[in-house]
């Protein structure tokens, strides 16, 4: 099956250009054959030439195809065209020039053997050998028609009485073949032949012949006769004989010697000959050096096109090579499809197709690899981005490598922007200034750090203050590879610490300071009612003066303690639907007095909510008092009293136009004892905190320090209850 | 063979063609060419005979080609045929009689003679000068073509004569030039003329 494909590709390849040369070659043969047997070709010489130039023009069609072909090749940048070009002219070169060469000299050496058939002396002498025979025979002609005449003349008077017999005589004088004698209308009267018995009518002049005699004119000509082998020459002489019987025609033939006839031949043939090899001499030529180029033609194009194709075949393994690499390159790893030839060349294309199954092999384990180091990361990545905790990693150069949502979330700052990038190149951007203190001082700690270490911070960012709890470690390598950072918001748990802390001691205030007030008090009021009466006037007053301040200052603490037992007690809600706009509207009322401005915003759609409304009623109050303390000194002392709500939350807000808070104090408002009030428990925004809390609301505070504005936001949801 | 002479002569034809449309208008000056003086045919000892003179002018290069020894050889064709249309409408032509000569032309150095050899009787003729060669060449007479009995009255018959120059003939070395030269393309082509039927049966 290989073999018949093989050969049928041979047959495909090779096929068309060797029938065309064998039938162009065949066609240059019969033209030159046709030279020497001019017969058996001459009906078929266009035929065979027009075939033999078709074929010549068909190749030098198939050779432009192909170098066309081979030029768009090259164009294209297929593989191995270029060699194939190369190679192509090479042997072009080896091949064509020697043929060329050789091909000139023969053109050369063909004129110069044609014009040495020819020469001034040969033609000269043929000449002359042909004028020397034309005299010789005209002289014997001319000599046959005087003997004639003047025989005749002698014959004249028995050529008319007795002209048989005076033929006879006369033949024998003249030593003649043949005589004749004719009447003018070439009725033969008599005739003699030496050669008796074998021809019994003389040899017939023609028409033409006999109107020049009947007119008196002589005719002495070298005549031929017979056919083929019999074919000989002989002197016809004819004369007039004016008779008495009127014009008689005498006719003598005379035969001509073998020898001269032969020499005559001789030249004749010769002379001949030699014109026409004069006359066929440029013919010749041309003929010759037609086919002669018409063989180089068929030589170079054939011999062209069966190169291209050879050194195609050779470089297939190369171009399917080319072609390998390429698909290799760009990452399809296949073998080659090639027969491979056994040589060296099939040996690579072996080698190659091994390699690159072995590079398939491997980037089959390098993938199966890779997916498992791709899920290992989305694994990690996951749980990096479940962390309640901020991670972020550097590389060694504090190239921003790796973040999570919640370190984004903990910053506040969108670090998208800064991966794959320099942290420190990032710092100067506007957008990442809150973490310019944070990097001055981890920066240090991940320069030092030989292990894990951690530290906490304080974070400042535009919702505030944070409490940061930084770990950090560098990341395992052979060198410093980087750092691993997580970031911890422990400000709610410093917060709610400090809450059950605050808790705690409202409590052990409440339990045990409350209840020695009161026997304090009593004993002060005693102590004065007794003693006022056995003191004189100066020192009584003193007395009361002191029982007074001993009651006030036992009073303030109980009013200290009453504030501190209402944070730490956890009271019983109490909750009812209740439309917090009638509560904003009786607070409304309640602090309404002259040289203050409250205004009140209410969204009569906002549904009722399920609160305590005493301890709802507490919040405001706490709220209201702080804002008209905060209000003290100012020109036009305003609050702003809102609700507004949507389908889940109801906000309350409660506004002033105190003077603002300092971001600093942002953070602490809501600590107890967070007041820079003279007077006061230091406790209201931390019940009003704790209320909200209750009712598993949210509080915010916002400020605008430029305008004086200070407002408490406070959300509460909307529930199935309410 | 005849169909490869056919096309052999249609090949040389077309690239006849090809070089007169080449060839300038000088040398279509020295070309040869034949012209027809009559062509008559009649009917005498029970057969219709044919005379005819053609006019014939060789080129410049046909008569230095004789002055060298190179004989010509002219093709004379008489041919009879029977005209019909099949269907009525597709003209056909059946080949009655024929007749070819070919007479070979010489010069002649030693006599200083023209010479004209028939080829099929081997008769010879000479002339004193071309011009008389040619018109024994050119005129044809007595010219038994078919006997009456071939032919039927009612029937329609042409007569066609050719007269041509056989290149085929010509050296070998010539070949090639008389191809693609129309001085040496002499041929008058079928000369047709009808045949009188007043002629053939009215006696």
């Amino acid at each position: 099956m290989a073999a018949i494909s093989a050969l049928a590709r041979t047959l495909r390849q090779y096929g068309l250009v060797s029938a065309l040369s064998f039938i162009t070659l065949a066609a240059l043969v019969l033209l030159s054959q046709s030279l020497q047997q001019a017969s058996a070709f001459a009906d078929t010489y266009a035929i065979v030439l027009l075939v033999a130039v078709g074929g010549i023009v068909l190749l030098l069609i198939m050779l432009g195809r192909t170098l066309w072909k081979l030029r768009r090749q090259i164009r294209q940048n297929r593989p191995g065209s270029r060699i194939v070009l190369k190679l192509s002219m090479l042997i072009t070169s080896l091949v064509g020039v020697p043929v060329l060469v050789i091909y000139l000299f023969a053109l050369q050496f063909l004129s110069q053997g044609i014009d040495a058939w020819f020469d001034v002396k040969t033609e000269t002498a043929l000449a002359n050998a042909t004028e020397l025979v034309r005299i010789t025979l005209d002289n014997e002609t001319r000599t046959l028609l005087n003997l004639t005449r003047s025989s005749a003349h002698l014959f004249e008077l028995e050529l008319t009485e007795t002209p048989a017999l005076a033929l006879a005589q006369l033949r024998q004088l003249l030593n003649a073949d043949e005589v004749a004698l004719f009447r003018d209308d070439q009725q033969l009267i008599a005739f003699s032949a030496a050669a008796q018995g074998t021809q019994i009518l003389p040899h017939t002049p023609p028409e033409n012949v006999f109107q020049q005699v009947r007119q008196g004119r002589d005719y002495a000509a070298m005549e031929y006769a017979g056919e083929g082998a019999l074919r000989h020459a002989f002197f016809r002489i004819m004369i007039p004989l004016n008779t008495a019987d009127g014009l008689l025609i005498l006719q003598a033939i005379f035969p001509l010697s073998q020898q001269l006839m032969e020499l005559a031949e001789t030249v004749k043939t010769a002379t001949l000959q030699y014109q026409q090899r004069a006359f066929l001499r440029e013919p010749l030529k041309t003929t010759l050096i037609l086919i002669l180029t018409l063989v180089l033609l068929l030589a170079l194009f054939s011999t062209l096109l069966v190169t291209i194709q050879l050194i195609h075949n050779f470089t297939r393994p190369i171009r399917q090579l080319t072609r390998g690499t390429r698909r290799v390159a760009t990452g399809e790893l296949e073998p080659v499809q090639a027969d491979t030839p056994n040589n060296e060349l099939g040996e690579l294309v072996r080698s190659f197709n091994d390699m690159v199954m072995q590079i398939k092999r491997a980037r089959h384990t390098a993938q199966l690899n890779h997916q498992q180091v791709e899920l290992q990361k989305a694994y990690l990545q996951t749980i990096i981005s479940s962390l309640s905790n901020g991670v972020l990693t550097f590389d060694s150069r504090y190239h921003l490598r790796l973040f999570n949502q919640q370190a984004e979330n903990i910053l506040g700052i969108p670090l998208h922007t800064a991966k794959n990038r320099r942290l420190n190149d990032m710092l100067v951007v506007d957008e990442f200034a809150p973490l310019r203190p944070l990097w001055q001082q981890v920066r240090p700690l991940l320069r030092m750090a030989q292990g894990h270490w951690q530290q906490q911070v304080r974070y400042r960012t535009q919702q505030g203050e944070r409490i940061l709890l930084i770990h950090g470690a560098p990341l395992p390598g052979k060198q410093a590879n980087g750092h691993v950072i997580v970031l911890e918001d422990i400000t709610e748990l410093v917060q709610a610490q400090r809450h059950a802390a605050w808790h705690e001691v409202a409590r052990r205030l409440a339990h045990e300071i409350k209840n020695p007030l009161t026997p304090i008090q009593l004993s002060a009021e005693r102590l004065a009612f007794k003693l006022s009466r056995h003191l004189p006037e100066a020192e009584r007053g003193l007395l009361e003066k002191l029982t007074r301040t001993i009651v006030d200052q036992v009073q303030t603490m109980q009013t200290l303690v009453d504030a501190f037992a209402d944070y730490a007690r956890t009271p019983r809600l109490d909750k009812k639907p209740t439309d917090l706009n009638e509560l904003l509207e009786q607070m409304a009322h309640l602090y309404a007095r002259p040289g203050v401005t409250i205004e009140l915003e209410t969204t009569a759609a906002c549904p009722k909510v399920s609160v305590d409304p005493n301890r709802m009623r507490q919040l405001l109050h706490n709220l209201i008092k702080n804002a008209l303390e905060a209000c003290q000194g100012q020109p036009t002392p305003t609050l702003w009293l809102r609700s507004t709500c949507d389908a889940d939350k109801v906000m309350l807000s409660v506004c002033d136009n105190g003077g603002g808070l300092a971001d600093k104090d942002l953070n602490w408002i809501f600590e107890p004892y967070a007041t820079d009030k003279p007077k006061g428990t230091g406790l209201g925004l931390a019940i009003v905190k704790k209320i909200v809390e209750e009712h598993n609301g949210k509080i915010d505070v916002h400020t605008d320090t430029t305008q004086g504005l200070t407002c408490f936001m406070i959300t509460l949801p909307v529930t199935a209850a309410s | 063979m005849g169909s490869t002479i056919a096309m052999c002569v249609n090949v040389r034809n077309l690239l006849l063609l090809m070089m007169l449309i080449a060839l300038p208008a000088q040398a279509q000056q020295h070309q040869p060419h034949l012209t027809l003086i009559f062509l008559q045919h009649y009917v005498d000892q029970e057969a219709l005979k044919v005379d005819a003179r053609i006019r014939i002018k060789l080129s410049d290069d046909m008569i230095a080609a004789l002055r060298q020894g190179i004989p010509l050889y002219f093709s004379t064709q008489f041919q009879l045929v029977e005209r019909s249309r099949l269907m009525g409408l597709l003209p056909l032509k059946r080949r009655v009689a024929a007749l070819t000569q070919t007479v070979q032309l010489s010069w002649s150095p030693l006599d200083r003679r023209w010479w004209l050899l028939n080829q099929r009787s081997q008769r010879v003729v000479s002339a004193d000068t071309l011009q008389d060669a040619l018109e024994i060449l050119g005129t044809f007479s007595d010219i038994a073509l078919a006997p009456m009995h071939d032919l039927h009255p009612g029937v329609p018959y042409a007569l066609q004569l050719r007269l041509r120059l056989l290149q085929t003939h010509l050296p070998p070395p010539l070949w090639l030039k008389t191809l693609f030269d129309s001085r040496w393309h002499l041929d008058s082509g079928w000369i047709v003329e009808p045949i009188d039927e007043r002629k053939l049966w009215q006696r």
